[in-house]
């Protein structure tokens, strides 16, 4: 026999459920409409008013698709969408590889766990601007590594990222990844935490080399930590802006310029809102193009299966 | 010291040999804009840039004078090469320290050398209008104070704009500060030598609209975007021209 799920009521009707669960709900209205107001009302605005000729104030003199072809025609918005997917792909790659590593270094039940852990997370605690002024300074080739390396003897050494155009995008990355790594060295930890005991044991039993655990069995198990890491990396890439200002300003010239730091400047320094309505526009669209098929592939293939 | 912009760059190879850098420059677009203005001025002439700063004409901006006016800022750029610095003032600190000959910015400027302890016309000079065109391009920040009711409020308010545009503190402001007072009627004779040359440009009229007034700001953000661009690439002069004079024809 099976225990009804629902206490019958007197009338024989079942209570709605709507107010099943109600304090619950209630509780999470405010964040409910903030999420409606703010989030989707804000990008819904913000995407219409990307067809209008708004200047410094939101005017609805509709343009149509002008600001798009002016956004696509500009040399700095192109510079800014392929500055970002150098930044993006390698902090992904080396963010996940560095952080990955070092969890797993963590994990092997090593003294002293307690304090590298804290050294690794330390960079965390600091702002983009912060990391951005100091990784200036330690780039500076006037008195930072390059100089002191110089000091000690290697007077051919050159290392000046921030003044070349070419590569000034990784002397943004090292401090990106600086400041990134130690979280995702956290999530992996604990991902690598919650593995059984007995798969380690089983694969020593199996003979199997532990470098060879870890990618072929380990990796495998943890796949929602490797999705959370990929999503929180993800954010911290697209919304690259601080650290630019701080480090390099978007220079030297245009070559560190981001997406972010062009709606900004178009918005504000340039007092034309639509420009960069309609930038902002296609970082919305980058997201939604990387979101969709991977929302399918999570969520639609349990209905099949 | 050269009396003009064509001096200044025939001397340039002496100081290149003696390792000094030619011209400072920060590597930002209003700087280089600054100094793009500053040479268009001088090179192209007063008309032509009349022409394009304040009737918008994009055929002035791709006529001859424009092209003079692009090969000397070209020029300029290789004079700036090595000057791998970010901000004007640390673009100041170079020309203060020896290391850098000239740098084109505004008289503000002098504020840095002025606590660098350095006298005017003994360890630094000016060349306004590089000493070719001899007008200015004037600007000012500007103090906004709110309406409120409370007449307390007011009288402070009236009495600190007072206070501002005073004689005694225009004149202690801008001695510190080393650029021009708002008002014209107040003894500047303890003023430096550039300064003097400045108040003698504003008093025979020589000022130009600053380029708040002749462009938006979206006009003046292109114009400065093209400039980082030119002046950290090799691209050329008649390129930049070209994208010059589509910014111009596009202006508002």
């Amino acid at each position: 026999m099976t225990v009804p799920s629902v206490p019958p009521t007197l009338s024989g009707k079942r209570p709605s459920k709507l107010f099943k669960n109600w304090m619950a709900k209630m509780a999470s209205l405010p964040m409910i409409l903030t999420a409606l107001v703010v989030f989707v009302g804000g990008t819904a605005w913000t995407v219409t008013y990307s067809f209008t000729g708004s200047r410094m104030l939101p005017r609805t003199k509709w343009v149509g698709l002008d600001q798009y072809e002016r956004l696509w025609s500009s040399d700095r918005w192109m510079i800014s969408i392929t500055n970002l997917g150098i930044y993006g792909i390698c902090s992904l790659i080396l963010t996940l590889f560095i952080g990955f590593t070092l969890a797993a270094c963590l994990d092997r039940k090593i003294r002293f766990e307690g304090v590298f852990r804290s050294i690794f997370l330390y960079p965390f605690a600091l702002s983009f601007v912060v990391t951005g002024l100091a990784w200036q300074w330690i780039l500076n080739p006037d008195f930072g590594m390059q100089s002191v390396v110089r000091d000690w003897g290697w007077t051919a050494f050159n290392f000046d990222p921030l003044n070349n155009p070419d590569i000034v995008m990784f002397g943004l990355l090292i401090a990106g990844i600086w400041q990134g790594s130690g979280l995702i060295m956290c999530i992996m930890l604990a991902g690598l935490r919650g593995i059984d005991e007995d798969i380690w044991k089983a694969a020593k039993v199996d003979g199997i080399g532990t470098v060879k655990t870890y990618i072929m069995v380990v990796i495998p198990m943890m796949r929602p930590v490797f999705v959370t890491a990929l999503v929180l990396i993800a954010a911290g890439i697209i919304k690259l802006y601080d650290l630019v200002v701080a480090q390099t300003g978007g220079g030297p010239g245009l070559s560190s310029e981001v997406p972010a730091k062009y709606v900004i400047e178009l918005m504000f320094r340039a007092q034309n809102l639509g420009q960069g309505f309609a930038a902002s526009t296609m970082m919305l669209c980058s997201v939604v193009i990387i979101l969709i098929p991977w929302a399918y592939l999570e969520f639609g293939g349990r209905k099949r299966g | 010291m050269p009396t003009d912009w064509n001096e200044f760059t025939a001397s340039a190879g002496a100081l290149q040999e003696a390792g000094i850098l030619p011209l400072a420059m920060g590597q930002q677009g209003w700087q280089q804009n600054i100094a793009f203005g500053a040479i268009t001025l001088a090179v192209a002439g007063q008309e032509a840039w009349n022409g394009v700063n304040i009737d918008k004409n994009a055929d002035v901006a791709r006529g001859p004078e424009y092209t003079a006016a692009f090969e000397a800022v070209a020029a300029a750029r290789d004079l700036a090469a090595e000057s791998n610095v970010q901000d004007w003032n640390m673009a100041t600190n170079l020309v203060i320290t020896g290391q850098a000959g000239a740098q084109i910015m505004g008289d503000w400027a002098q504020g840095e050398f002025s606590v660098a302890e350095q006298v005017e016309g003994k360890d630094y000079s000016c060349l306004p209008g590089l000493g070719l065109n001899p007008v200015i391009d004037t600007g000012g920040d500007a103090f906004y104070f709110p309406v409120n009711d409370d007449p307390a409020i007011t009288a402070a308010q009236k009495e600190l704009a007072a206070l501002l545009i005073s004689p005694e503190v225009q004149v202690s402001f801008n001695l510190a500060k080393g650029s021009l007072p708002v008002r014209g009627d107040i003894d500047m004779s303890t003023a430096n030598g550039c300064m003097q040359k400045g108040l003698e440009i504003l008093a025979n009229g020589g000022v130009l609209p600053s380029g708040d007034i002749s462009f938006s700001q979206d006009t003046t953000l292109q114009i400065e975007d093209l400039q980082a661009q030119f002046w950290s690439s090799d691209m050329s002069a008649a390129d930049a021209q070209a994208a010059y004079a589509d910014i111009i024809a596009n202006a508002d």
